[in-house]
């Protein structure tokens, strides 16, 4: 089915009524669709009304008014389009005013939420041709003469749309969570927009498509205004400001280059008109929308900051995260990036597969990095830079990315996106020595000052980056780490050591707070009561001086051979350790992401996981919350999914919806968003 | 024999384990001294650094030594690390006892650990990030390195039991049960209290010790009461305990008779036991509760929490309630203080029980303990 039409209702039959007949005469025949009617408890005779309707209308009744973000939503997770057509009931669709919607999405590849113009019904004068913003990020109607406005053009991108009448991908709608139901009756879509600009996609108005709107006759919009506006501004304010910014920019820009064009016009030459200081002044007003045109087009240089990466697994779960976003960053049409990456030299082999022909490998030797082109066939030597130089300037980076967090190479002048992968030494101190909690301290009051994005591994890392250090939600943005594909679906041989027969498996390098200690209390209150039936645990992670003290502990509790440390595991054997695994025990006291969460839903591996920060945003209800300090808990939880079949399936059946929600091309398309928006030093 | 003690923990503003450890120390030391033992005291131990070591227990006799009492923190660190890596302790001991939940490794004499409660795992939600994160590293350690065990109660041997099943009869060491005692004298005899003598709460301001149901409890009883006794409060301002200390500031400002004395010193503290009227506990959890055996040395009646190791101190003397009902509490106040002509067989139980509990006893068991090793 093409299109899926939702009218949230509420009274005003008449005009409901109306909206619908307009609808029915306008849509194409050649248009597969429904009309899905959401009542929002409606006191009038509109119910009596919707009992008279067959199909294609679909009727969903609320007991009362849930408010315009909770409707829309419910007829959203029932709908069968493709696209989602979201119309107001005080409405009259004129004819041929759904084809230009449809037609922009075919024409734009990142239409994001596309609307429409919007005449007032009764005087006839344009109400709406797109949002802009006003007064330091509120959202406005941008307006004008019908013909001037189309004049510009079929597709215009604008930073947000009305909702009134839009068209938008359900399968992005869904995805994005829908409209934010902490709104009531405003606001709703402009946030939308804002995320759908987040994803990297564009909101577009199709001029060519004109309704007429009956301006606020829905109900019960100016009594929520200020609370929503709170919400939004809370939320956007700087964001929105920028936008606000960077629109009267393109206004005087406009304006300028068009009094450029009047000047070169051959009657102006011919007058002599001016003199040559305004002459001049002209000129540089056209070069600098020429380098404006060229900056929003032009290859972008981003300087990659991974000189803290180390061989193997060392570094834990940053590595895999950000060498697969890196490659599908470049293996993404429609951006056009250049790497120049500073890493160790012992990890260019590693690093071949992200760097394309054309990036550079900067790798740092006796105080100066040395450069190599990467070529398609092997490398060229590019000379050296001094450390003690401006690196940044002489490789021309446009901006740097910062992956683990700080960089030495950040610059006032030099735009930077930081990845902020958790809080630990704010959430949980004590898993840290104090030098280091303060180390961190210092570097995050750093970069929160100077950064100019934020990458975040889950919204609960923004809202803690928020909580502690004052970074407004605006300058950040998540993106779950999607690299569940990374292993190969079938693996080789079991490594060495590893258990036939099912097992628990906690792949975790180990660090204090992955709580390893409570788990091996836990493991054996549980081998005791399963006795011969018990699972031996499998824990894999960077060998270190830690793993041995574990191993000792395991040793003292008697466990020697039922938990097994098979130290560093390389990708094909990690394959075959997920495709025998019973069950992924996930204790961790602090993740920012969890990546071990998406792998065990791809392997279809049910999952216990800690109820602590980010785990459940991630886990949602494709897992077994428990408390994992509490050994006792963890014991039970883990007894219950060895032995309960039904809730192994049912953990593993939703972990593979769950796993739906986690795209590494949208999320790393996020990345690439970001960091073209700071290196154009554009609003997201 | 040459022993070992860890003193670390006294070295700080002391809490419950720091009062065992300098107890216990004390008591081993006058035990052990005419048996013909020598002393070395740790003031640093393992990965217990202090930043001041000098406020830590002494003991002025020249068969107890005390090695480590000058060094400063990266000195002690180093040594610790080098005892670890395989250097013998100075005086080369023939056991060391740690009292403060550490177990470093000694590869050239015995330890014995002592284990003062679990409540890191039985109540995670009461314990400190550091503290649990700390406690179970070490006690797991000390499974696989101690030669023998002490606990405090016998509810934390339980305890033990109920987390670490079997353990003792598939890893054979010799453990002991070493339960503390009072630091004071014990009342010679029961004294009549005035009708103004407050109750009293001994113990720092921390979720586990349940102020709050005492605060709860002592509204109700105000309402009722004909006395209206005081309540006195003494401890450390603990953590996690903000809106405990807004509450009694809002007690204040209401004019109410409740007094918060912060953290106090022994010779006050006794003080305290011999001028109040009962002694309330009601901690969600103990291992053993020294406040218990303390009051009760004084002849003061007790309102024990039913949980944990606090019937197990308390014995019949107590009176027991449900921690998480502060009416109970409030009922067991009233009780008390309306049958004026029970409350001296309730202070001499008090007393009698506390006969069960005396350092020296404990003292000699350890010694002996440690002979056995």
């Amino acid at each position: 089915m093409q299109v899926s039409f939702i009218l949230p209702l509420y009274n005003q039959l008449a005009l409901t009524r109306a909206c619908l007949a307009s609808l029915r005469a306008t849509v194409p025949a050649t248009v597969t669709h429904e009309i899905i009617l959401v009542d929002n408890g409606s006191t009038d005779e509109t119910r009596e009304f919707l009992r008279e309707l067959a199909p294609p209308h679909v009727i969903l009744l609320n007991d009362r008014n849930l408010g315009y973000a909770v409707a829309n939503n419910r007829a959203a997770r029932i709908a069968h389009g493709e696209f989602l057509a979201l119309l107001n009931n005080d409405l009259v669709l004129e004819p041929g005013w759904l084809e230009p919607l449809l037609t922009a999405f075919a024409a734009h590849p990142r239409a994001g939420i596309v609307g429409n113009i919007q005449l007032h019904a009764t005087t006839g004068a344009v109400d709406h041709a797109g949002v802009v913003f006003r007064d330091g990020g509120y959202p406005v109607h941008h307006r004008g003469e019908l013909a001037e406005l189309q004049a510009a053009g079929g597709i215009v991108e604008f930073p947000a749309v009305t909702a009134a009448c839009c068209l938008v991908r359900r399968e992005w709608f869904l995805r994005a969570g829908g409209f934010d139901e902490g709104y009531f009756n405003g606001f709703e879509d402009t946030d939308l927009c804002l995320r759908a600009r987040d994803d990297g996609l564009v909101n577009l108005v199709a001029t060519g498509s004109v309704v007429r709107h009956h301006v606020s006759s829905s109900a019960g919009r100016g009594t929520h205004e200020y609370r929503n506006a709170r919400r939004f501004l809370a939320r956007w304010a700087p964001r929105a400001a920028a936008l606000e910014q960077e629109w009267n920019l393109k206004l005087a820009r406009d304006r300028a280059a068009l009094a450029a064009r009047r000047y070169f016009t051959p009657l102006h030459r011919k007058l002599g008109f001016g003199a040559r200081a305004l002459r001049r002044s002209h000129r540089a007003a056209l070069a600098a929308e020429l380098r404006a045109r060229r900056a929003a087009t032009g290859r972008i240089r981003i300087g990659i900051d991974l000189l803290r990466l180390q061989p193997g697994g060392a570094n834990g779960g940053v590595k895999p995260f950000v060498l697969t976003f890196l490659a599908e960053i470049g293996r993404q049409r429609g951006m056009e990036f250049n790497f120049a990456l500073f890493a160790p030299a012992a990890l260019r082999e590693e690093l071949a597969a992200v760097l394309r022909p054309g990036d550079y490998l900067l790798e740092p030797a006796d105080g100066q990095l040395t450069v190599s082109l990467r070529q398609t066939k092997g490398w060229r030597a590019a000379g050296a830079l001094s450390l003690a130089d401006n690196v940044a300037g002489k490789a021309g980076l446009d901006v740097l990315y910062a992956p683990f967090g700080t960089s030495q190479f950040m610059r006032p002048d030099l735009p930077c996106v930081s990845l902020i992968v958790d809080l630990l030494h704010r959430d949980l101190p004590a898993a840290l020595p104090v030098e280091e909690v303060n180390h961190r301290h210092a570097w995050f009051t750093r970069v929160a000052a100077e950064a100019t994005f934020f990458q975040c591994d889950s919204h609960d890392v923004v809202h803690r980056l928020g909580e502690n250090y004052g970074v407004h939600p605006a300058r950040c943005f998540h993106t779950y780490n999607a690299v569940q594909g990374r292993f190969p679906a079938t693996g080789g041989a079991l490594p060495a050591g590893a258990p036939e027969e099912p097992f628990f498996f906690y792949p975790a390098n180990f660090w204090p707070h992955k709580n390893h200690e409570t788990l091996l209390v836990a493991y054996r209150l549980y081998a005791q009561a399963a006795a011969s039936r018990a699972w031996p645990l499998v824990c894999t992670g960077h060998p270190d001086a830690r793993m041995d003290l574990l191993r000792e502990l395991r040793d003292g509790l008697g466990l020697s051979d039922r938990v097994i440390f098979l130290g560093h595991v390389r990708d094909e054997a990690f394959t075959a350790l997920w495709t025998r695994a019973g069950a992924l025990v996930f204790p961790s006291l602090c993740e920012g992401f969890g990546m071990p969460l998406l792998e065990a839903m791809r392997f279809g591996v049910p999952i216990i996981a800690a109820d602590s920060t980010a785990l459940p945003e991630v886990a949602g209800d494709a897992c077994v919350q428990v408390d994992a300090r509490d050994p006792q808990a963890l014991a039970e939880t883990m007894r219950r999914v060895a032995i309960r079949t039904d809730l192994k399936d049912t953990l593993i059946a939703r972990g593979h919806d769950r796993l739906a929600a986690f795209s590494l091309e949208l999320e790393a398309g996020r990345l690439a968003h970001f960091l073209a928006a700071a290196a154009r030093r554009q609003a997201p | 024999m040459k022993i070992g003690l860890d003193v670390s923990q006294t070295c700080a503003e002391r809490a419950g384990c720091a009062w065992y450890a300098d107890a216990l120390t004390r008591a081993l030391v006058a035990e052990g001294l005419p048996r013909g033992h020598t002393f070395e005291l740790y003031h640093h131990f393992g990965d217990w650094i202090n930043a001041d070591p000098r406020r830590g227990t002494m003991i002025d006799d020249p068969r107890v030594t005390a090695p480590l009492r000058m060094l400063n923190p990266a000195a002690a660190r180093k040594f610790w690390h080098e005892v670890a890596t395989g250097e013998p302790l100075p005086g080369k001991p023939d056991v060391v006892f740690s009292f403060n939940f550490h177990a470093p490794k000694l590869p050239h004499t015995k330890l014995v650990y002592t284990v003062h409660d679990l409540a890191f795992w039985m109540h995670p939600e009461f314990a400190t990030d550091e503290t649990r994160l700390v406690c179970q590293r070490e006690l797991l350690q000390a499974l696989a390195r101690a030669a023998g065990f002490m606990f405090v109660s016998q509810h934390t041997r339980d305890e033990f039991e109920q987390i670490l099943p079997a353990w003792f009869r598939l890893n054979p060491r010799p453990h002991l049960l070493a339960p503390g005692a009072s630091r004071f004298p014990a009342a010679r005899a029961i004294q009549a209290r005035p009708d103004s003598a407050p109750w009293l709460v001994v113990g720092s301001l921390e979720p586990r010790k349940n102020h709050a149901a005492a605060l709860d409890a002592y509204e109700i009883y105000l309402a009722h009461s004909s006395f209206r006794r005081p309540l006195v409060l003494a401890g450390g301002a603990g953590w996690k305990s903000a809106e405990l200390h807004a509450r009694l500031d809002g007690f204040k400002a209401r004019g109410l008779p409740v007094r918060y004395l912060g953290y106090v010193p022994d010779p006050e503290l006794a003080g305290l036991y011999a001028s109040s009227y009962a002694l309330i506990a009601p901690s969600w959890h103990e291992g053993f509760g020294l406040p218990l055996v303390e009051a009760m040395t004084a002849g003061l009646p007790v309102l024990a929490s039913e949980r944990a190791s606090l019937p197990e101190v308390g014995g019949s003397a107590a009176i027991y309630f449900p921690p998480e009902s502060p009416a109970a509490l409030a009922d067991a106040m009233l009780a008390l203080e309306n049958e004026p002509a029970a409350y001296p067989q309730r202070a001499a139980a008090s007393l009698d029980r506390s006969h069960a509990y005396g350092w020296a006893g404990t003292a000699k068991s350890v010694l002996e303990f440690a002979g056995r090793l």
